[in-house]
């Protein structure tokens, strides 16, 4: 039988709601580790306070949700603007769904590193908010994230709303390489900003594991609201359908 | 290290705590959204089932 092993099988809502079901768990538990083995490590295994050219206090610990959350910020909008082009291409409907629920999930880590960086900015630069490139971009993608949620609940007909979005989204991609740049521009001179350039090859190890423990942390709890997300957009797509009305889970 | 002076994280606790506290509280609001949307999407297709089992119920009837 090996024709009925195969990825496509999985591009239908049908067969893909029970399996997202059953990874949801997984990736939450996985994420529920990290996360808290993550926090230990960031409260107990680091130094309280940084010396050097960067000094910083206790409070350079918001390092550990701040650079994961905006990784995952950026990371999660290439993965709508992937899922987007994939069903623009190939007209999958799957695809759009996949979008959609990563987007909420997205919009939160963008806002997370925008306010985590605002109580960082205050203590060490003294001012909550600057115009500065990093931040004003990061800021844009927000945006960007509320116009392609807001485009796609606009419009009442699913299959345009979802053209309209992924669009909104394939166009915002631009943004993605602006924020990357805004701060490892080639030459530093150029990189007018006062958000500080990324030194992941001269950071303490402790802190770095704690950072990539939350960062892994991060994106698998991101891969289990995603799955969450996209059982009840399939259910709300598809429930005139037989293979709905005869889950278990509709008949309590 | 003491308990007092990890919640004071050397006097920044309003800016370390502010950025955890908001972390914890976006995750835990983003999980009970999707609990909700769940259950509602599943409520509105067991009525859907129920109102389609009433209308046949009733054809045969009559």
């Amino acid at each position: 039988m090996k024709q009925n092993w195969n990825w496509y099988r999985y591009a239908s809502p049908a067969t893909f709601y029970p399996l997202a079901g059953r990874l949801v768990p997984w990736f939450a538990w996985v994420a529920g580790i990290l996360i808290l083995v993550g926090l230990y490590w960031g409260f107990f295994q680091t130094p309280d306070q940084l010396g050097g050219a960067n000094s910083q206090k206790e409070y350079y610990r918001i390092i550990f949700i701040h650079v994961p959350a905006a990784w995952m910020s950026m990371w999660l909008y290439v993965v709508v603007t992937g899922w987007s082009a994939l069903g623009l291409v190939f007209n999958t409907r799957q695809s759009f769904m996949m979008a959609n629920a990563v987007a909420p999930t997205g919009a939160l880590f963008t806002f997370l590193a925008l306010w985590t960086g605002s109580f960082w900015g205050r203590p060490s630069w003294g001012t909550w908010w600057d115009w500065d490139p990093r931040l004003t971009s990061e800021l844009i993608l927000l945006f960007l994230y509320g116009g392609y949620l807001a485009v796609h609940s606009a419009i009442d007909d699913t299959r345009r709303a979802d053209q309209a979005a992924a669009l909104v989204a394939i166009v915002g991609l631009v943004c993605v390489p602006i924020i990357f740049w805004s701060i490892n521009c080639p030459d530093p001179n150029q990189c007018a900003a006062l958000h500080q350039r990324s030194s992941l090859g001269r950071i303490e190890p402790n802190i770095l594991t704690a950072m990539l423990l939350l960062t892994f942390g991060f994106w698998s709890y991101a891969f289990a609201t995603s799955f969450a997300r996209i059982r009840s957009i399939i259910l709300e797509r598809e429930s005139g359908t037989q293979w709905v009305r005869e889950l278990p889970e509709v008949h309590p | 290290m003491s308990q007092a002076s990890f919640l004071s994280q050397g006097g920044y606790a309003f800016f370390v705590w502010g950025s955890y506290g908001m972390a914890a509280l976006l995750l835990v609001a983003e999980m009970l959204l999707l609990r909700r949307r769940r259950r509602t999407i599943l409520f509105r297709i067991g009525r859907l089932i129920r109102m389609r089992a009433q209308e046949t119920d009733h054809e045969s009837q009559t």
